[in-house]
């Protein structure tokens, strides 16, 4: 579902991301793994067409998301890390604006939204506008607003920021149920015991490059200090 | 403490205002030129109108020195009003205020700082328009001591004045919205500002002074100051005109006089806000961040529902735009003030009649009517047009992410607001011809030039925008009192004197033949074509603008 060729990013003479290739298939979760300044956010942005790569190729399904951005976009929710929204718009308003922009029908997005909404309970909050909402209330929403279209590539860049326990389960179980229906799904985060949890395939990133790559079985057992310690090892 | 924030608050307009050179050099480099430009033509039009009204039109030194009354008067309300709203975007509705109420400051400290913020924000154009203006004057009298003392004490303190006077109502303002609705206070304000304002300029009836003091002839250069209006007293602008009229005939006492008064003036509203704020401010602060603008729940229709079939996603952004811009206060009651101003001058259009022998001068009449009118659509540009591509902001990574052609988004900001600012050319076009005679020949012309400004100059300001974008600031006001606004705002006028020229030439043999010639609207094409032009501009620079990396 997704395929990264050789990515690169630099930003006058510093490399951001330097030659990543890696895929994400259909039905696994991806966690995309790195300290600070590792070039996770940057390349994140590239998939998103946030940024446009300084050379390599970003493939969704098949389709060159810089080429041919707007059918390739078909397929994708972006979730970033920081979700400004458009304040003076109701939650529902934002939603259904979300859906009129994936060109969904009234039908199909009216019964979408009761989902979602209902998901990650932001259904009391929907007619309130989101400058009224608080930072975990906003990622909520926008993680409704991501499932919506019921996209086939999810890209989420930290997705916990600001979420409650609840709110944090929510998510975790939503992903797993997502990506059993066949979506690909990538996922930056800092949390390893999230990641061993919920991905099914890890990956590390070290001054933008892709150092470590595995099925997420290899950390089986007592997988998160395990993970810890391979983690310190390649970027220390 | 002050002391620091002052220091910390103009390193930080040096730096966001003047842009760093190593960074954005050729806009710099077009920012300067653009001033420069602008002051010089400040300078040059001064000069060579006093020259034309002392020695064409002998109008005489004391009739010459109201008319820059009236003008320094039209000045002040401009910046007071604009003052309002900066002041209310700085002071009241901004992310550093609340970091600021979070420290150790008292409230005043804070409203202090910030006032000289948004002071020093919005009045830069003026200031530059001024000081050109000011030495234009000494340029044609040959005086610069009375230009330097002028700059020092006669208009930097009106500046201060009118400045101090925005941010008092907007005190004002808040502290009755405690008691009654926001809509109450604003109106009520409103009112009391206009029909202060509105009284004012009746009193003072140009005509009406200019025909007492031709009754002197000879001697108009004298100080005539019993024909005055009582009322005129009270503005400071009046002070500050009598400034230059007594420095300029030798009159030391009378100019050290009138300045005393002006910076008494300045100095007194600078107390009375001070300690208004002081008294006011804190709640004040508090009322514009919860009460105001608390949302409603909200219920019943859905603005973005549709029954069977998906919208155009183009209507679907225009009605997420329409939504942001009529819940943003400081946009809807800043359009409100503009379209009252607007049927004010409407309305005064269609009682006013000119009759005016000489054909040279009927037709500038004309054509000054003319910019005037595209002045007021270059205006409603600057303001809301020109910060539309920056207002989308941080929140763009949904558009950019989204399966969405990024010529629809500008398509849906640029094409409402022609069609908007065409119809506002077009009934300021039909309106513009009325108050001459043989007037009905006049008004298909105007109504074609009147629209295709409508065309012209959002596009021109649009693409300013796109040029100058920021996406890191989120507030519609300061970014339309941003310097790139204030670039957009200076090229524009640059564009409308040249369109006006292309007016007045086609509407003189109108006006030579008593209306027996009809208007020849054949070059209409040019401004047509400088439409279509402005056009693909604004859509290269503006499409450029929101492909930018995030």
């Amino acid at each position: 579902m997704l395929e990264l060729v050789s990515l690169k990013k630099k930003f006058g003479s510093f490399t951001a991301v330097d030659g990543i290739s890696m895929r994400v298939d259909a039905g696994q979760i991806y966690g995309f793994l790195g300290p600070n300044g590792a070039g996770k956010t940057t390349t994140i942005k590239m998939i998103a067409t946030l940024l446009k790569p300084s050379s390599g190729r970003v493939l969704i399904n098949g389709i060159d998301a810089h080429r041919s951005p707007h059918d390739a976009k078909q397929y994708l929710s972006y979730v970033p890390d920081q979700p400004f929204l458009y304040d003076k718009l109701t939650g529902l308003e934002y939603l259904l604006f979300v859906a009129r922009i994936y060109k969904m029908r009234e039908a199909e997005s009216s019964e979408a939204l009761k989902d979602v909404a209902e998901t990650f309970e932001v259904k009391p909050w929907l007619n309130r506008r989101i400058e009224d909402y608080s930072q975990g209330m906003r990622q909520r929403l926008v993680l409704a607003a991501a499932m919506l279209h019921k996209p086939k590539l999810i890209v989420i860049d930290e997705p916990m920021v600001g979420l409650d326990p609840k709110g944090a389960e929510t998510f975790k179980t939503q992903m797993k149920l997502t990506a059993a229906k066949g979506a690909a799904i990538l996922m930056t985060t800092h949390q390893l015991s999230l990641a061993t949890e919920i991905c099914t395939r890890l990956g590390i990133i070290k001054a933008g490059r892709l150092v470590f790559e595995s099925p997420v079985e290899q950390f089986s057992g007592d997988g998160v200090e395990k993970l810890e310690k391979k983690y310190l090892e390649l970027t220390s | 403490m002050l002391r620091d924030l002052v220091r910390t608050k103009l390193h930080l307009l040096y730096l966001e205002g003047g842009e760093r050179v190593s960074r954005h050099l050729a806009r710099s480099v077009f920012s300067i030129l653009t001033f420069t430009l602008f002051a010089y033509l400040t300078y040059l039009i001064v000069e060579i109108a006093t020259k034309y009204l002392l020695v064409q039109a002998k109008i005489g030194l004391f009739l010459y020195h109201r008319l820059l009354a009236l003008a320094l008067f039209v000045f002040f309300a401009i910046i007071s009003i604009a003052n309002i709203l900066v002041a209310f975007a700085t002071i009241f509705r901004n992310n550093e205020a609340e970091f600021l109420h979070t420290l150790p400051l008292k409230p005043v400290e804070i409203f202090t700082s910030k006032f000289l913020d948004s002071f020093l924000y919005s009045s830069a154009l003026m200031i530059i328009a001024i000081l050109a203006a000011v030495s234009g004057y000494a340029g044609y009298f040959g005086n610069l001591a009375v230009a330097i003392t002028g700059i020092v004490f006669s208009i930097l303190p009106l500046i201060l004045s009118a400045a101090c006077v925005g941010a008092i109502v907007l005190l004002v303002v808040l502290k009755i919205a405690q008691r009654v609705s926001i809509r109450t206070a604003v109106l009520t304000v409103t009112l009391l500002y206009a029909a202060s304002i509105y009284s004012y300029v009746v009193l003072n009836n140009p005509f009406t002074l200019f025909t007492n003091v031709m009754k002197y002839y000879p001697h108009i250069d004298r100080y005539l100051g019993v024909l005055d209006p009582k009322l005129d007293y009270f503005a400071p602008s009046f002070w500050s005109a009598n400034f230059f009229y007594f420095a300029t005939t030798g009159n030391f006492v009378g100019a050290a006089a009138s300045a005393l008064i002006v910076c008494t003036v300045a100095f007194l509203l600078f107390l009375v806000m001070i300690r208004l704020a002081d008294k006011y401010y804190e709640e004040a602060y508090w009322t514009a961040k919860h009460k105001l603008f608390q949302s409603k729940i909200k219920d019943g229709s859905e603005p973005f529902s549709q029954p069977d079939r998906a919208p155009p996603k183009g209507i679907s952004l225009m009605k997420r735009d329409l939504l942001v811009f009529v819940r943003e206060p400081s946009q809807t009651f800043h359009f409100a003030v503009l379209m009252v101003l607007i049927g004010i001058f409407l309305l005064n259009l269609f009682e006013m009649k000119i009759y005016l022998p000489d054909t040279f001068i009927v037709s500038s009449a004309f054509t000054l009517i003319y910019a005037f009118n595209s002045f007021l659509v270059v205006s409603l540009s600057v303001r809301f047009v020109y910060p539309m591509l920056s207002l989308e902001g941080e929140t763009m990574w949904l558009l950019r992410s989204s399966p969405l052609s990024l010529k629809k988004v500008f398509y849906s900001k640029l094409v409402p607001s022609i069609i908007f600012l065409t119809a506002v050319g077009a009934i300021l076009g039909y309106a513009a011809p009325s108050p001459f005679k043989n007037f009905r020949g006049l008004i298909t012309a105007s109504v074609i030039y009147g629209s295709l400004g409508g065309v012209v100059f959002p596009s021109f300001v649009m693409m300013f925008g796109g040029v100058f974008a920021n996406y890191k600031e989120n507030n519609p006001v300061r970014i339309s009192s941003s310097h790139g606004a204030t670039v957009s705002l200076l090229v524009s006028i640059g564009v409308m004197v040249i369109l006006s020229s292309v007016v007045f030439n086609q509407t003189f043999d109108y006006f030579a033949s008593r209306g027996n010639i009809p208007v020849d609207v054949s070059r209409a094409w040019i401004l047509g074509l400088v439409g279509v032009v402005c056009f693909g501009l604004a859509r290269l620079f503006g499409v450029r603008a929101l492909k930018v990396d995030m």
